[in-house]
C-alpha cells in the first residue's frame, strides 16, 4: 500500500440527492459547493451529487438552484467518512420557520456552455396562442428560431428540426407536435426540467449534428397529493401527483376541446372536420426501493386525429402520434460510483389516408425504437469525474406508399444503432475545468462506424466571469421528411448503402458573467459546418422503382453567429433579453445553380428559416399579490424567400389544355420578407376557488398591435400579370384560461 | 443622451438590417417548347423570350422570330443521321420545312438545334420512348366506382431509368350535369370550369407502380379519380421521356406541394443548353370506353 492510497482512505466525501422540500422532486443541475474549499459540482439528471477526496474537517456546504433559496449547512467530516446528505431545497416565496439565507446566485453558478434551461413555470406564464407550449418558450431563447407562428419546430443554430434530438425521460420522441406542428406534445403541467444543449454538447449525447433537448417529467409529489386542472379555449388538461408507500406517482392528460366550436361552425360553413382532436397522456411511477436504489417507470402516449370530408366524394383522414415508455434504475454503489440503467421504447406512426372520387392513396411511416442504455459516473479523486455509457437500439422503420388499393412502394429498414462514450471532467486547478470525451457509434444499415471527439474548456477568470470554449464532432443517421407548413405527414428515413450519415463540427466560444447582482449575462459565438446532409429530393414526386439513394439529395452547409442572453431572475420584475446574430447557408447540387449553367455548379443559399437578427424580450412583473403581467416582444429579420424574376408559359402539352406557368429564378431565397415583430401580453389573476383551492385566471393577447407579419408570398396566375399575394401569420388573438390547483 | 447611445445604435442596426430586401435581377432567356411523338410526324417547335414576372405575358408578344431551327436524328455514334430543317410559320412557331414524311422513330435520339442571330444557340436532346399497345380487351362500358377497369399494355424497351406513364382521360359529353360528383362539386363551387376537365390527366407515374403479368405485360387499374365525366371517354396512355418527366415534376414543385418550405422556389429542370423550357417526347396508345352512372338504390 502506497502513501497516496493511504491518504485517499483518510479523505472524506459527501454525496446524496437534492430535492424540493415540498414535492420531493429531485432537482437536476443544482449547484453544490464546499464554500471553504472553492470546490463544487452539480447534480446529474437524477438529482444526485458527490464530492469526494475532501480533507477531514469542518465545512460549509451550500446548495443553490434557480427558483429556490440557497441552502447552507455546516458539516464535520471525519477521516474516511462517506457522508450521505440528502438535501431538500425550499422554493422561493415559501415561508418556513427555519432561517434560510436568500439565494446569492453569484456565489456559485455553473451554467455550462451552450446549455439553456427553460423553467417549467415560465412555460405556463408566457402568453401563448390558446395553449401554453414548451417549444414556443424554447423558441424565445437566443440561437433558436421559429419557422413561423404556425410551427413549433426548433431551428437551433442553423439546423433544421431533425437536427435536434428530443428526449423525454431519456426516450427519443420522433414527432413532438400536435395540430400539424402548431403545438408541441409536452404537457406543461407534467414537466419538471427542460434543458436545451444548443451546440458543442458533450459525449454523453449523440445521434444528431445539431442540438439536444432533454425533457424530464415530474416524478410525482413524494409528500402530498396535489393536482391542477386547466380549462382553455383550445384544450383542457389535468395533472395529479402524490405519494404512495414506496415512492410517488404522476399522471397528466390533455385533450383538445374543439368539438363545441366545430359544431357551431358546421351550421354555417362547409368543410368543417368530422373529427379533429389531439390527446396526450403522461404517467410516471417512482419507486424509492432503498436509500441507494431508485426506479422509475414513465409512459407517454399522444396523437392527433383528423377526419375531413371536403367537396363531394372526398375525405382526408390523418392520424399521427408517438408512444414512449422508459424504465430507469439508478443505483448508488458508493460515494464514488453512480449508475443508471434505462430501457426505452418509442413508437411513432404517421398514417395519412386520402380518398378522392373513389380512389384511395396514402403514405405510412412507422418507427419502432427499442433501446437499452447504461451509464456510470465514477469519481476516482477530487480532480476527475469520469463517465461512460453504452446505448444500443433496435430501429425498425417502415415507409409505405399506397395508390388505389395497391402498394406502390415499400422500404423497410431494420437497423441496430449502437453507441458508446467515455468522458472525463478534469479540474487541474480550481479555476480550470476541462472536459474531454469521445463517442463512437455504429449503424448496421450500411455498416457505418464513426468516432466523434468532444472537448470543452472553462476558465474562471474572476468570481463573476467565466470563459468557455467547446468543440465537437457529431454524426446523424436519420433524416426527417417534413414540410414547414404542415407536420402531419412527417416521415423519418435512415442512412443505408449509398446514403452515408451526415456529420459536422461545432466550435463554440462563451463568456458567462454576472454584470450586476441578480443578473446573468451570457455571450456565445458559434461556428458549425454540416456535411453529407441527406434530405428527400423535393423533385422526387414518385418513389416507385427508385433505388434508396435516389430518394435523396446530398448537400452541405454552415452556420455561424453570436448570441447574447441577459437575464434577471428574481424580484418583482424578472425576465430576459435574447439577441442572436446568425447566418445559415446550405448547398445542394441541382439546386440554385445559374439558369444556363451546369446543375452541379450549385451555390449556397439561405434556408427560409434563416434570420440574420433575432431579438426577444420577455418580462414578468408582479403588479400585486394577485396580479402579474407577462409580455413578450419579438423582432427579427424577415425570412429568406425566392423572388422570381422572369416567367413564361408552357401551353401545348399533348395531353392537356392547361397552361403550365413557369417561373425563372436568378437566385434561390435571395430576397427577404419584411421584418417580423410581435407583442404578446398575458395577465394572470391569482385567487381561490371558493376557498377550496388556488385558482388562476389567465387573459392573453397575442399580437397586441395586430402586426401583419408575412409568412410567404403566393402567386396568383389567374391574373395576368401575375399577382403577388401576402399570406399572413397570426392576427391579433385574445385567449383566456382558468387553472385550479388543489 | 449618452446612456441611450448603445440601445439606439442597436435599434437602428436592427431596423436597417431587417428592412425587406429584393433580389430580382431580371435576365431574359430563350424558351423552347416542343414534343416529339413516336411514329408521328415531327411536331412544331415554339421559341420565345421569357418575360419579367411583373409583366403581362402573351406568347405573341414574346415570340422569337427568324431563328434557324433544325431537328436531327442522331446515330449511335452521336453524329446526325438525318437533319430536318424547320421554317417559321408565324412569329415564334416553327414547323418542318419539308413534307411530313418522316415519322419519329421510337428508341432513337433527336437533337434540336436553334440559332438565333445575335442572341445565341440552343441545343437539346430527347430519347424517344418505345411504343406500346393496349393488349387487353377493353369493355364497352364500366360502372363508375363499382366496376374495376383493368388495362394491360405491352411491355416496351426502356430508354431511360424506367418507363414513366401519364394517363389522360378525354371525355366526349362535356356538360355539367354529366360530371362525376367530385369534379361537379369543384365546378359548382366556382373553383374551376367544366372545360378544364375535358382532358383530365394524371401526374407522371413510374412503371414500378404497376404489376407485371406472367405474360410480361403491364397491368394497371384505372383510378376513378381520373374520370371527370360519365359517358364516352377515351383513355390515352402516354409514355414520357426524361425531359418531360423532369420538366413536369420540377414545375409542380414551383407551384407548391413539395417538401420545400413555402416561398422557396427552385427553377424547373429543362435539359436545354442555352435556354429553358422543354424539348420532350412521348409515345401513346388510346382505348375507348363508356363510364356509366351508378344506379342509386
Amino acid at each position: 500500500m502506497n502513501v497516496s492510497d493511504s491518504l485517499a482512505r483518510q479523505e472524506a466525501s459527501v454525496y446524496g440527492y437534492i430535492s424540493d422540500i415540498q414535492t420531493g422532486e429531485t432537482l437536476i443541475s443544482a449547484n453544490v459547493a464546499l464554500l471553504d474549499q472553492n470546490r463544487g459540482t452539480a447534480t446529474n439528471t437524477s438529482g444526485y451529487y458527490s464530492l469526494t477526496n475532501i480533507e477531514p474537517g469542518s465545512y460549509t456546504l451550500a446548495v443553490s438552484y434557480i427558483g429556490y433559496r440557497m441552502y447552507r449547512t455546516d458539516i464535520e467530516l471525519i477521516p474516511g467518512e462517506a457522508m450521505r446528505l440528502d438535501i431538500e431545497l425550499v422554493p422561493e416565496g415559501v415561508t418556513l420557520d427555519e432561517v434560510v439565507v436568500r439565494s446569492e446566485r453569484e456565489e456559485e453558478e455553473l451554467r455550462n456552455i451552450g446549455v439553456a434551461q427553460v423553467e417549467s413555470s415560465r412555460i405556463r406564464e408566457l402568453p401563448a396562442v390558446f395553449e401554453a407550449d414548451l417549444f414556443r418558450s424554447v423558441q424565445l431563447l437566443p440561437g433558436v428560431k421559429a419557422a413561423s407562428d404556425f410551427s413549433s419546430g426548433l431551428y437551433v443554430r442553423g439546423g433544421g428540426p431533425d437536427q435536434t434530438l428530443i428526449l423525454l425521460d431519456e426516450t427519443t420522441v420522433y414527432n413532438p407536435s400536435h395540430f400539424f406542428g402548431f403545438y408541441s406534445t409536452f404537457n406543461p403541467d407534467a414537466i419538471k426540467d427542460v434543458r436545451l444543449y444548443k451546440g458543442g454538447y458533450p459525449a454523453n449525447f449523440g445521434g444528431r449534428i445539431g442540438s439536444v433537448l432533454t425533457v424530464y417529467n415530474k416524478d410525482g409529489n413524494r409528500n402530498d397529493f396535489q393536482g391542477t386542472a386547466t380549462i382553455g379555449m383550445l384544450a383542457s388538461r389535468v395533472m395529479a401527483e402524490g405519494p404512495f408507500r414506496y415512492g410517488s406517482w404522476m399522471f397528466a392528460a390533455r385533450r383538445s376541446t374543439l368539438e363545441p366550436l366545430m359544431a357551431l361552425l358546421r351550421r354555417s360553413t362547409d368543410s368543417v372536420p368530422d373529427k379533429f382532436y389531439f390527446l396526450d397522456i403522461n404517467g410516471k411511477i417512482n419507486l424509492d426501493a432503498s436509500p441507494n436504489d431508485r426506479v422509475s417507470l414513465a409512459v407517454y402516449s399522444g396523437g392527433d386525429r383528423v377526419l375531413l370530408p371536403f367537396n363531394e366524394d372526398a375525405t382526408i383522414a390523418l392520424g399521427y402520434g408517438n408512444r414512449t415508455a422508459s424504465a430507469n434504475w439508478r443505483h448508488i454503489f458508493s460515494d464514488r460510483l453512480f449508475s443508471r440503467i434505462t430501457l426505452t421504447g418509442s413508437h411513432y406512426y404517421s398514417e395519412p389516408d386520402f380518398e378522392i372520387a373513389g380512389t384511395t392513396f396514402g403514405r405510412n411511416n412507422t418507427i419502432h425504437d427499442y433501446s437499452a442504455k447504461a451509464d456510470i459516473e465514477y469519481l476516482p479523486n477530487d480532480r476527475h469525474s469520469i463517465s461512460a455509457g453504452l446505448w444500443s437500439r433496435s430501429l425498425l422503420l417502415n415507409f409505405r406508399d399506397r395508390f388505389d388499393g395497391v402498394e406502390t412502394f415499400r422500404n423497410r429498414i431494420q437497423a441496430i444503432y449502437s453507441s458508446a462514450y467515455l468522458q472525463d471532467r478534469w479540474q487541474p486547478a480550481p479555476d480550470w475545468v476541462l472536459q474531454g470525451g469521445v463517442r463512437s457509434s455504429h449503424f448496421s444499415q450500411g455498416n457505418y462506424l464513426r468516432l466523434a471527439p468532444r472537448l470543452s474548456i472553462e476558465y474562471q477568470a474572476t468570481n463573476r466571469l467565466r470563459l468557455q470554449a467547446a468543440y465537437g464532432r457529431y454524426h446523424q443517421y436519420l433524416t426527417l421528411i417534413t414540410n414547414e407548413a404542415f407536420a402531419g405527414f412527417d416521415v423519418w428515413l435512415t442512412t443505408d448503402e449509398g446514403v452515408p450519415p451526415a456529420y459536422g463540427d461545432q466550435f463554440v466560444l462563451g463568456m458567462k458573467t454576472i454584470p450586476f447582482q441578480n443578473h446573468n449575462l451570457d455571450i456565445e459565438l458559434y461556428y458549425r459546418n454540416m456535411r453529407d446532409l441527406f434530405e428527400l429530393n423535393p423533385f422526387v414526386t414518385d418513389v416507385s422503382g427508385l433505388d434508396y439513394e435516389e430518394l435523396f439529395r446530398f448537400g452541405e452547409g454552415y452556420a455561424y453567429g453570436a448570441e447574447l442572453y441577459l437575464e434577471r431572475q428574481s424580484g418583482r420584475l424578472t425576465g430576459f433579453l435574447g439577441y442572436t446574430f446568425g447566418i445559415t447557408q446550405r448547398k445542394f447540387p441541382g439546386f440554385n445553380y445559374p439558369i444556363l449553367d451546369d446543375p452541379s455548379n450549385a451555390r449556397f443559399y439561405s434556408p427560409k428559416y434563416d434570420r440574420t437578427h433575432d431579438f426577444n424580450l420577455v418580462l414578468n412583473y408582479d403588479l400585486s399579490d394577485r396580479w402579474r403581467v407577462t409580455s413578450v416582444f419579438s423582432y427579427a429579420t424577415g425570412q429568406a424567400y425566392t423572388e422570381p424574376s422572369g416567367r413564361t408559359q408552357i401551353g401545348n402539352l399533348p395531353w392537356s389544355n392547361t397552361i403550365r406557368e413557369v417561373f425563372l429564378v436568378e437566385e434561390l431565397n435571395a430576397s427577404r420578407l419584411p421584418s417580423y415583430h410581435r407583442l404578446d401580453f398575458a395577465f394572470s389573476r391569482f385567487g381561490t376557488l371558493f376557498n377550496l383551492a388556488e385558482a388562476e385566471w389567465q387573459f392573453q393577447l397575442i399580437n397586441a398591435y395586430s402586426r401583419k407579419n408575412i409568412w410567404f408570398y403566393q402567386y396568383d396566375f389567374d391574373e395576368n400579370p401575375v399577382e403577388q399575394n401576402e399570406i399572413n401569420l397570426l392576427p391579433i388573438l385574445p385567449a383566456i384560461s382558468y387553472t385550479v390547483t388543489f | 443622451m449618452k446612456e441611450f447611445g448603445f440601445p439606439l445604435l442597436l435599434l437602428s442596426v436592427l431596423l436597417v438590417a431587417c428592412d425587406p430586401s429584393s433580389n430580382r435581377d431580371y435576365q431574359r432567356y430563350i424558351v423552347v417548347e416542343s414534343y416529339l411523338i413516336a411514329e408521328q410526324p415531327l411536331q412544331p417547335v415554339l421559341l420565345s423570350w421569357s418575360s419579367p414576372v411583373e409583366q403581362e405575358y402573351r406568347f405573341q408578344d414574346s415570340a422569337l422570330p427568324d431563328a434557324d431551327v433544325r431537328v436531327q436524328l442522331i446515330g449511335s455514334d452521336g453524329e446526325p443521321d438525318e437533319t430536318f430543317p424547320y421554317q417559321m410559320v408565324q412569329p415564334g412557331v416553327y414547323q418542318p420545312a419539308d413534307l411530313p414524311t418522316h415519322r419519329v422513330q421510337p428508341r432513337e435520339r433527336y437533337r434540336l438545334l436553334a440559332t438565333i442571330p445575335g442572341e445565341g444557340k440552343i441545343t437539346a436532346v430527347t430519347a424517344i420512348p418505345d411504343t406500346f399497345q393496349v393488349v387487353s380487351n377493353v369493355p364497352e362500358s364500366v360502372v363508375y366506382q363499382q366496376d374495376t377497369l383493368r388495362i394491360q399494355i405491352s411491355n416496351s424497351i426502356t430508354t431511360e431509368r424506367q418507363n414513366v406513364y401519364l394517363f389522360q382521360t378525354t371525355a366526349s359529353d362535356i356538360r355539367l350535369k354529366n360530371m362525376t360528383p367530385f369534379y361537379r362539386d369543384l365546378v359548382e363551387g366556382g373553383d374551376s370550369t367544366v372545360e378544364e376537365f375535358t382532358n383530365n390527366a394524371s401526374t407522371p407515374i413510374n412503371e414500378q407502380n404497376f404489376q407485371v403479368t406472367k405474360e410480361g405485360t403491364i397491368e394497371l387499374q384505372f383510378p376513378w379519380i381520373a374520370a371527370a365525366f360519365y359517358g364516352p371517354n377515351q383513355i390515352i396512355a402516354n409514355s414520357l421521356d426524361r425531359n418531360l418527366v423532369d420538366f413536369l415534376r420540377s414545375q409542380e414543385v414551383q407551384t407548391g406541394g413539395s417538401t420545400l418550405p413555402p416561398g422557396e422556389i427552385p427553377n424547373v429542370i429543362s435539359h436545354i443548353d442555352g435556354g429553358v423550357g422543354v424539348f420532350g417526347s412521348l409515345s401513346a396508345d388510346t382505348i375507348s370506353t363508356r363510364f356509366e352512372k351508378p344506379e342509386i338504390p
